[in-house]
């Protein structure tokens, strides 16, 4: 992939060109699939996945770094952020409509079971509309849980890409946090 | 946002830095007359202590797992009847990697699931994938098949690389490594070229190194479908004018001037990305960077790259202006061709700035000490790997035995010194259709072995001169009975013709002598065979082949211990190669010397665990001790992977003679319903019968094959099953009637 391209599809995007998402999102998408086939491989068992390395390469490759500033950056976290949220959503919806259809059959007590019972599967359906809500009434925390929870960066990293403090990162992650999870347990 | 919301976020965040038990009265202050505002936040920080896991790991270990799931094969699937899926391993523009098992070998095999192009381009390029691949060289990866799925998408299967790419190892490689990796690559690039295949995509991500030092390079040929791939098409929609789209994208810092200008590549066009490699290897950076591609295109067309010794201190000069001559603007400056590369990086390496004490680990050991002779030996036994592609394209044909059904392993190969006149122009069309035949000979199938006859014709035909073409008829035809069930007495006459019109061509040529003795020998021309096969040594004293046909001869003639010196030699010459080692393995029965052949034979089934003949083999030798019971285990386990006239003889005969006559009688019946389909031999037949005591019938069939004049009749010489009978007068008489030393 040729960075001078894909940073000019971002600059064109955040000038207003919304066509260029349509060419951006298969490229991320691509990349993104490229770097993720390479951790896999690189994996041993043990060994964790530097989760934020792997949307942090995927940008590397993507844009050019001579011409990066800051504006390009949050840009393309923005739109990762954005991709991946939707990439799990998509998966979240066909299996749901799997379960609710003729697949249901197929989906053993066993299986419901242990995915009720994990406390740290989420449902990504209700946390997506949740998301939308809270966007609603408070944007900018809601674009925080995207970059941290969906692309994976740290408080330092979010505060960069947000141009704001660290703890007001801090802050309103832990609002927005508590906020969502009223709204998934009600 | 709403003051409202805010107000909560400040309080909520204020409440959090008092301490749990002064939060009460801290929030009634804060709140005071508000109780909704009061309730809101109280209702948050309760939320909050529940939710202390809640999306505390981010999602993006899920979202590699789905992105990969998505659009990637599952485990398990099978491509085409014989290679199951095992994993993604890679994925780029040029399509998927996958590892899979190649169920019906029982190896490991990479697939790399092409992007869909117009069926012209398709064949072109998988045309050029065959010709390199053909070329059996070492520093280039082996292509086993290829194939399409059902959905019509082309795949192609190789070798599997246990290694890491050359993009990983950046940044840690020594000026050694560096100078082997580059050399190694450089013979790899002569070789194909020589064939007339330019690779013109040469990167980091295309070069392989495999866990013990070896390099592989990737993808010759493959770089063009990436003109034709609609999605990287769709990807670059901006493709600037200079920037001809026959690019690959993602590969622009290694392009070349001339392809930066849409000119045609050649040659040295691979040179030039490789020095970019070279460049990268020893500074961490590229040499052209620009801003955007047009910039970046301009810089290779102009700029100067930034002195190597700006980065690294260590480089012997004569390294340096040898990336210097890579990088080279104008192509008449660079090398004139890949070897000349690789001389230049030999002569660094073996001059006196590298001559350092090289650690143990280093690749730097498979360096020759004897550049194009081959003589030096590296510390893994193989011989050193370097300097075949400088030498020109060699010859290595796997080996004819009597092992019907054999595999066809990628084999360690010496460099040999070949005599100039063996190749026409490098890269003529009837060279191409000459590797082509050498590529389909490989698979060694009845079907391929036609279709390697067509090309070899093909090639005599443009080129009627092409000596190593006429071999290629005559190797082809001198196997035709085991695949195809051609008679012996019709195949060999025609295969002996085009090896004698190869040595008319060309008399000094050890390959038409190697084979052309190798005839003989199935003629049972015991004398002239051997005499074609010391000339052949005389000429080539480093071909392998021609030692295993040697060993052939001997072992059948009744001379057992020059037949040992013989195959020692071929195996010292291809340690890896399959073939020789089971001939190497079977050796030891010629003397009764079980306990080597056991050995040997262990070895061999540690490392090819499903190859049928090795456990064989291992039932001959338990025979030969006198373990029955366990030699009939060892025959049924062969029988198991593979229902041959071999495995069943071995069972029938070992059977018949520990007393299970029934099972023998059912296996002879099996035998003879399979003989008129030509898919046993007379002799095996007839070696069960022996066992069973039933000599009448063994001689009968014996003559079948006399008969029919085929070619490996000459193996009951020293077949153990006909131990019973060999000193009979009949036997004695058989042997006689084919020119065999007899009593």
């Amino acid at each position: 992939m040729d960075p001078g391209a894909s940073t000019q599809m971002l600059k064109e995007w955040s000038n207003g060109n919304a066509l260029v998402l349509e060419e951006l999102v298969p490229l991320v998408y691509m990349e993104l699939r490229k770097q993720a086939a390479r951790y896999m491989r690189r994996e041993r068992p043990g060994h964790t996945l530097q989760t934020t390395a792997l949307i942090h390469e995927t940008y590397l490759k993507l844009v050019d770094q001579r011409q990066t500033d800051w504006k390009n950056r949050a840009h393309f976290f923005g739109i990762s952020s954005k991709i991946m949220r939707r990439i799990l959503l998509d998966h979240a919806r066909s299996k749901s409509s799997e379960k609710r259809g003729g697949g249901a059959i197929n989906i053993s007590l066993d299986e419901e079971f242990t995915a009720a019972q994990d406390p740290k599967s989420v449902d990504l359906i209700a946390l997506d509309e949740a998301l939308d809500r809270l966007a609603a009434i408070d944007e900018q925390q809601a674009r925080i849980v995207e970059l941290k929870y969906f692309s994976g960066l740290s408080l330092n990293e979010t505060a960069e890409v947000l141009k704001v403090s660290r703890t007001t990162v801090a802050n309103n992650w832990n609002v927005a946090k508590a906020w969502l999870y009223r709204e998934l347990t009600r | 946002m709403s003051t409202e919301w805010h107000r909560v976020t400040t309080l909520f965040t204020a409440a959090l830095g008092v301490k749990p038990e002064a939060r009460g009265d801290f929030l009634a202050n804060a709140c005071d007359g508000d109780p909704e505002l009061l309730a809101e936040v109280e209702s948050l920080l309760r939320s909050h202590c529940d939710a202390a896991d809640f999306l505390k790991d981010s999602a993006v270990m899920e979202v590699a797992d789905r992105v990969i799931a998505e659009r990637t094969l599952p485990q398990g699937t099978f491509l085409g009847v014989q290679y199951e899926i095992e994993s993604l391993i890679g994925s780029g523009g040029m399509g998927d990697v996958y590892l899979a098992r190649d169920t019906r070998l029982n190896r490991k095999v990479a697939i790399k699931l092409l992007p869909f192009s117009s069926a012209d381009t398709l064949d072109r390029v998988l045309n050029e994938a065959q010709i390199v691949s053909a070329l059996n060289h070492p520093n280039i990866l082996t292509l086993h098949d290829i194939g399409s799925t059902e959905k019509g998408e082309r795949f192609i299967v190789s070798e599997y690389i246990d290694g890491t790419t050359l993009r990983e190892k950046i940044g840690s490689l020594s000026v050694e490594e560096i100078v082997e990796i580059s050399c190694q690559v450089s013979s790899a690039l002569s070789s194909a070229h020589s064939a007339g295949v330019i690779h013109r995509d040469i990167k980091p991500e295309n070069i392989m190194i495999r866990s013990d030092g070896i390099v592989k390079v990737l993808d010759f040929g493959i770089a063009k479908l990436a003109a034709d791939s609609q999605e990287v098409r769709r990807l670059d929609p901006q493709t600037d004018a200079k920037n001809n789209n026959s690019m690959l994208l993602g590969t622009v810092n290694y392009m070349s001037p001339e392809q930066a200008a849409g000119e045609v590549a050649d040659l040295r066009t691979d040179l030039f990305s490789l020095g970019v490699v070279m460049y990268e290897m020893l500074t961490c950076e590229v040499p052209f960077a620009g801003t955007d591609s047009a910039d970046l295109v301009d810089q290779i067309a102009t700029k100067t790259p930034e002195p190597i010794s700006h980065f690294r201190k260590e480089v012997p000069p004569a390294l340096l202006s040898i990336v210097e001559q890579c990088l080279e603007k104008k192509r008449e400056l660079r090398f004139a061709d890949a070897g000349e590369l690789a001389d230049a990086l030999v002569s660094v390496s073996t001059g006196d700035s590298l001559h350092a004490p090289a650690s143990g680990n280093r690749i730097a050991k498979f360096l020759p000490k004897n550049h194009k002779t081959g003589s030096g030996k590296s510390l893994l036994g193989m011989r050193p790997i370097w300097g075949i592609g400088a030498a020109g394209v060699l010859v290595i044909a796997l080996l004819v035995m009597n092992v019907p059904n054999y595999l066809t392993q990628p084999q360690a190969v010496a460099p040999q010194p070949e005599s100039p006149k063996q190749e026409p122009p490098p890269a003529s069309e009837a060279y191409q259709s000459y590797l082509r035949g050498k590529f389909l000979w490989n698979k060694r199938t009845g079907d391929d072995l036609k279709k390697a006859i067509t090309e070899f014709e093909r090639a005599v035909a443009l080129e009627p001169d092409f000596s190593l073409a006429y071999v290629g008829l005559a190797d082809c035809y001198s196997v035709l009975e085991f695949y195809t069930g051609t008679p012996a007495g019709e195949a060999l006459p025609k295969a002996k013709t085009y090896a004698e019109k190869a040595i008319q061509l060309d008399p000094g040529l050890a390959d038409a002598h190697a084979t052309l003795g190798n005839i003989y020998y199935g003629m049972w021309q015991w004398n002239r065979a051997e005499q074609e096969l010391k000339r052949a040594i005389e000429l080539k004293p480093g071909y392998e082949k021609t030692y295993q046909y040697y060993y052939l001869l001997l072992r059948d003639t009744g001379r057992p211990n020059e037949a040992i010196e013989q195959i020692k030699t071929a195996r010292d010459l291809a340690p890896v190669s399959l073939v020789i080692n089971v001939s190497y393995s079977r050796s030891f029965l010629l003397i009764n010397d079980y306990e080597n052949c056991l050995k040997a034979t262990k070895d061999l089934i540690g490392l090819y665990p499903q190859y049928s003949s090795n456990y064989v083999t291992l039932g001959y030798a338990l025979l030969g001790q006198d373990k029955k019971d366990e030699a009939l285990a060892a025959f049924e386990k062969a029988v198991e992977l593979e229902r041959t006239g071999q495995t069943l003889m071995a069972l029938g005969y070992a059977s018949a003679i520990s007393g299970s006559t029934e099972k023998a009688n059912a296996l002879v019946n099996e035998l003879e319903q399979r003989y008129p389909r030509r898919e046993a031999l007379g002799r095996e037949i007839a070696a069960v019968y022996a066992g069973l005591g039933d000599h009448e019938k063994a001689f009968s069939w014996l003559e079948k094959d006399f008969e029919s004049r085929s070619t490996e009749l000459s193996t009951i010489s020293y077949l153990p099953p006909f131990n019973s009978i060999r000193e009979t007068p009949r036997f004695q008489e058989l042997l006689r009637r084919m020119g065999l030393p007899a009593n």
